[in-house]
């Protein structure tokens, strides 16, 4: 490593912890999960009600688990399964993504807010 | 290098190339905190090419590599062959330029081009899944890149300093 090396990974170090500090006091406790199939909200579960529901997206059934004001994708089909070893989730900042099964998860504080967005 | 010889060369890379691309798909490492977020052991073998060839043949490598294993894996109509394809040719890019300045070690081109990669990755996910959300992953996706680039660039650095 030279200097300029560590010149280049204090920069982006600094801007990169900079915004996520922003991120982070910025954060609010969500409410509501939206559920996205290609791009389309086909449902909205509140995250103070424990619940399992089914979804089916592209490769097929999905099971969606809503516990403690968390969620994740208990269940689903796919090579390397990677929405559902992200477990659960609970900040507005996290999304739960399935490209394969082009599901998108994402947490928001009321109905509203999603819309507006 | 004479033809033959280096023929050989690029498809032995290209090989490799996938074999560890599909390593890295084997990886989930850091995957609870950025979704889909993979090590990127691929790219030892881009920058070596890169080092040792030329720009041109590491391009070849890369656009080899990302088509061959999507014809494996997910089929190029797929859209995660967008994904991948803009990361490689998009880390391909600035790591050559940053290669030509030569302003960087070895390191600081791998780590340049892995942040590049996961940058691109989520703009284009802000794109096709019509999210603007994403956004708020570029910030931790820059610090994980720099530790996994600096891993990769050393691991290509200790390869290219082998003299064969």
């Amino acid at each position: 490593m030279n200097k300029n090396d560590y010149y280049l990974i204090t920069i982006l170090l600094v801007i990169s912890l900079s915004f996520l500090f922003i991120i982070n006091s910025n954060k609010k406790k969500p409410s509501i999960a939206q559920v996205y199939y290609n791009n389309k909200i086909i449902l909205t579960l509140e995250l103070s009600k424990d619940i399992e529901q089914t979804i089916y997206g592209d490769n097929g059934k999905m099971i969606l688990e809503v516990k403690d004001g968390s969620i994740r994708v208990k269940d689903e089909n796919s090579k390397y399964h990677l929405c559902s070893k992200q477990g659960f989730i609970n900040s507005s900042n996290d999304m739960l993504v399935c490209l394969p099964n082009k599901v998108v998860i994402k947490l928001v504080d009321n109905e509203l807010d999603g819309v507006v967005r | 290098m004479n033809d033959i010889k280096k023929i050989t060369m690029l498809s032995m890379l290209s090989a490799l190339a996938i074999v560890f691309g599909i390593i890295d798909n084997l990886i989930p490492l850091f995957n609870g905190v950025i979704p889909g977020f993979k090590i990127g052991c691929a790219n030892i073998v881009i920058i070596y090419t890169l080092y040792k060839l030329n720009s041109k043949d590491a391009l070849i490598v890369s656009v080899l590599r990302v088509i061959i294993l999507a014809i494996f894996t997910t089929g190029i109509l797929d859209t995660r062959f967008i994904f991948s394809i803009s990361g490689a040719i998009g880390s391909f890019l600035v790591m050559s330029l940053f290669k030509k300045i030569n302003i960087f070690s070895t390191i600081g081109v791998s780590v340049i081009g892995s942040v590049t990669h996961g940058i691109i990755q989520i703009l284009v996910s802000m794109v096709i899944l019509n999210q603007k959300e994403m956004a708020l992953y570029i910030p931790p996706i820059i610090i994980i890149s720099i530790i996994s680039g600096i891993v990769i660039g050393q691991l290509a650095k200790t390869l290219i300093d082998i003299k064969i």
